[in-house]
């Protein structure tokens, strides 16, 4: 499944990095965005296969930058995971309506991350 | 159609019907919200989405008219979130009749019956979604450049705010219009209200403009906060702001405007109860769990004697080890039981409204602590009680506009009702600021009615008299009016919260107003109690009204006025009873304790007494078993438990126990 390129859009660097190593090493191109804005920015202009959203971000939040992104008809294809904190149910029933294609709740594994990626970009 | 179909069908019913209520209160809280502030978007929403999820799962059941009915509600709601109509009262008031009427049809439809009749609601809801179109269009003049104050109900300004009109231009190249757009907005929603937008919300939303768009804010912020804040957003190519000109005459509420506007208000805040994980289990398991852990704790101490005959350390070893995991089992299930008092105060800001509304009062309703937990039971029962006490507060307790103003106090009076946990016990209070209640008044009418002697006025404290309103029979409202005094009064409630274990009090506060508090147990079903002996038998006194134990050489006992008295620790000096003699067992009241006999200090409301008995043998958890019909009458008794070594044992019901043997 190499080859497929995935956006993360967090504002936390750290977790940029981590989270770009950790699916660099899976075989994944990585590009990175910083806040909601320039992550629906990159969405569009780059086309990723998956993005990574993390809920709370300046300027635009990981649910708004869902609900634009659902509406581009150049993202048509584009899956979708959440970075939400723990326990959050109403972020992943929110994100459920929005439309979100998988969670990955923080703190997480490196290999739980690894598989949500895998199994949503296998996903129909 | 087959038995399981049947089944599948119930059980559909069931979580329609269960998550329907939810619904239904969500969009009430939500229009209640609306009412006290018409600018925030969110309860929109909220209601939006609740009408909509209504509307799709009656569909789902079959319910059509239910369906019909709240497709009606989300489409008058949407034209409201698309802003092309504001709220105001009248729209509040459609809305809540519709929620009412809806309530009424699922009931209605579910039990397959056709008795509601929806047409007049529903027409008036139509009506209602179609009255954007016949105000000007504020949008349309916004669009027109002519900057001017849009006829919205809402543009009544506080001081320090102005109105700003803002036109962004975007940049040519902009690909992402909607998103630049939505930033925008976003922004100047957090400087201020967003009144309007053109296009509105939604158009904006599916980018359906060219690269210009028109937003108008209330706000306190400068025309150049304003201004640099939307040039911040990347791809905004240029923005005209300027402040609009609100007339004199037009910035007055505009509020008249709207048809059947509401008078009396009663701003209400709405806390939320905090997001949990739930499961929906049948009552009747969890009745059937207390019940079973109620046998498992009554097993419990039948092994604990053994254990302790037996002089097995093994044995003993395995009973501890089962009483502790028993402990936390009760414990558990306990909780299971316990509600939050919000799932019953909810429905009390809609009731209030509607009462000051009625009453023309303009009334604040205020709620707080409603994610304290009470024992299920206990809180079904208070409703009613909590339903009086409101409805005293708001038709007795607050007066008119006019006597308010009168007095010198803000035309607006405040109805509080707040929940707090003090220890094993609950306290509800219902409080006003209102004129408070008459001690004079209310002790004629007691002397009136001979339920008090003349001679004993400086007996009773203030607080004391209020009481005397809890007596059976007394009533101090001269007239019945629509609201209370339907015959059923404060000695109704008082009797409730005694039955439940709890207690009133009603207190002149100091600011004015009068509080009625109430005190609840936590739990029903099983307590903590001590085991007492009297006349050979054994008796379990609740250990919530014990508030200290006397070993035979501690006591300091004598007699004032031939009564047996026992002095405290602190100097106190209580009356002692002998529990035999309430009993009935023993009629010699003056005797004093004998040298090897105990007495328990209980305390019972605000009043402390001196209890003797035989001897103590020990505290122990007990399970409340209600007494057969035979000893219903019998005061002072709250009921049974089987104790350790099988033998049954009477429970004392501390607060009736004083009140048998016909002494003061």
């Amino acid at each position: 499944m190499g080859g497929k390129r995935i956006l993360i859009a967090d504002d936390n660097k750290q977790i940029r990095m981590l989270v770009s190593a950790t699916l660099r090493a899976g075989g994944y191109e990585l590009i990175e965005a910083a806040d909601g804005a320039e992550a629906l920015e990159m969405a569009v202009s780059e086309r990723p296969d998956l993005v990574l959203l993390d809920v709370m971000m300046p300027n635009l939040d990981g649910f708004e930058v869902l609900h634009f992104l659902r509406k581009r008809p150049e993202c048509a294809g584009c899956k979708v995971v959440m970075l939400t904190t723990a326990a959050s149910m109403a972020d992943m029933q929110r994100g459920a309506k929005e439309g979100a294609d998988g969670y990955v709740v923080k703190p997480f594994q490196p290999a739980d991350l690894k598989s949500v990626v895998a199994n949503v970009l296998a996903a129909q | 159609m087959t038995v399981s179909d049947d089944m599948d069908m119930q059980v559909y019913r069931d979580v329609f019907l269960s998550e329907s209520a939810e619904y239904i209160q969500a969009i009430i809280d939500g229009m209640l919200v609306l009412e006290s502030d018409p600018h925030d978007l969110e309860p929109v929403e909220v209601v939006f989405r609740g009408a909509h999820s209504l509307k799709g799962m009656a569909a789902a059941m079959g319910y059509e008219r239910t369906s019909e009915l709240t497709h009606k509600m989300e489409s008058l709601m949407d034209t409201v979130r698309k802003r092309e109509q504001s709220v105001d009262g009248a729209l509040v008031d459609i809305v809540l009749r519709a929620v009412d009427v809806a309530k009424a049809l699922i009931d209605d439809e579910s039990n397959g019956r056709a008795a509601i009749d929806t047409s007049s609601i529903t027409s008036e809801l139509e009506v209602r979604t179609q009255f954007r179109s016949s105000v000007p269009d504020a949008t349309a003049d916004a669009a027109a450049g002519a900057p001017s104050a849009p006829a919205h109900g809402d543009m009544a300004l506080e001081p320090g705010e102005r109105v700003i009109h803002a036109s962004v231009d975007l940049e040519d190249t902009c690909v992402l219009k909607s998103v630049r757009a939505y930033m925008v907005v976003k922004r100047l929603s957090h400087m201020g209200h967003v009144v309007d937008t053109t296009p509105s919300a939604r158009e904006i939303e599916d980018e359906l403009f060219d690269h210009t768009f028109e937003v108008v804010v209330r706000t306190r912020q400068a025309v150049g906060d304003v201004e640099r804040a939307i040039l911040a957003v990347t791809e905004v190519h240029a923005a005209r702001v300027d402040e609009m000109e609100v007339a004199g005459g037009d910035a007055a509420p505009v509020e008249t405007s709207v048809p059947g506007e509401l008078h009396a208000r009663a701003r209400t805040e709405v806390p939320k109860l905090s997001e949990t994980q739930t499961v929906r289990i049948s009552i009747g398991h969890l009745d059937t769990l207390v019940d079973l852990v109620g046998e498992l704790v009554i097993l419990r101490s039948r092994l604990e004697t053994l254990a302790g005959e037996a002089d097995d350390l093994r044995f003993t070893e395995a009973v501890e080890r089962l009483h502790a995991i028993s402990s936390d089992l009760q414990h558990e299930v306990m909780q299971t039981r316990m509600v939050p008092v919000g799932n019953i105060f909810n429905r009390f800001p809609r009731m209030v409204r509607d009462l000051a509304r009625d009453l023309g009062k303009d009334i604040a309703f205020e709620m707080d602590g409603l994610d304290i937990e009470l024992d299920r039971t206990v809180l079904d029962e208070i409703g009613d009680p909590l339903v009086h006490l409101l409805r005293n507060a708001v038709d007795h307790g607050i007066e008119s506009a006019s006597e308010r103003v009168a007095a010198d106090k803000p035309g607006r009076g405040c109805v509080r009702l707040v929940a707090a946990r003090e220890r094993d016990q609950v306290l509800i209070s219902v409080s006003d600021d209102g004129g408070g209640m008459d001690p004079d008044r209310i002790w004629a009418k007691a002397v009136e009615r001979g339920m008090v002697d003349p001679a004993d006025r400086d007996g009773y404290s203030a607080d004391d008299v209020l009481m005397l309103t809890c007596t059976p029979g007394f009533s101090t409202a001269d007239v019945a009016t629509k609201v209370s005094g339907r015959g059923v009064g404060l000695d109704v409630v008082r009797g409730k919260i005694e039955y439940l274990g709890g207690s009133l009090h009603i207190r002149q506060r100091p600011t004015g107003g009068t509080e009625f508090e109430l005190s609840l147990p936590l739990t029903l079903a099983i307590i903590q109690a001590l085991l007492v002996r009297s006349s050979g038998q054994t008796f379990a006194l609740p250990l919530g009204a014990v508030t200290e134990v006397f070993a035979p050489d501690e006591i300091d006992a004598g007699s004032v006025d031939g009564m047996p008295v026992v002095t405290l620790r602190d100097g106190r000096i209580v009356s002692l009873h002998r529990l035999d003699v309430l009993l009935g067992f023993s009629d010699d009241a003056t005797r004093l304790p004998g040298p090897r006999e105990h007495v328990v200090l209980v305390e019972t409301g605000d009043v402390a007494r001196a209890l003797s008995v035989e001897s103590l043998t020990g505290r122990q958890e007990i399970v409340i078993k209600p007494l057969s019909r035979m000893f219903r009458g019998v005061r002072g008794l709250g009921g049974a438990t089987v104790l350790g070594d099988g033998s049954v044992a009477l429970i004392l019901d501390p607060r009736m126990l004083f009140s048998m043997g016909g002494e003061r």
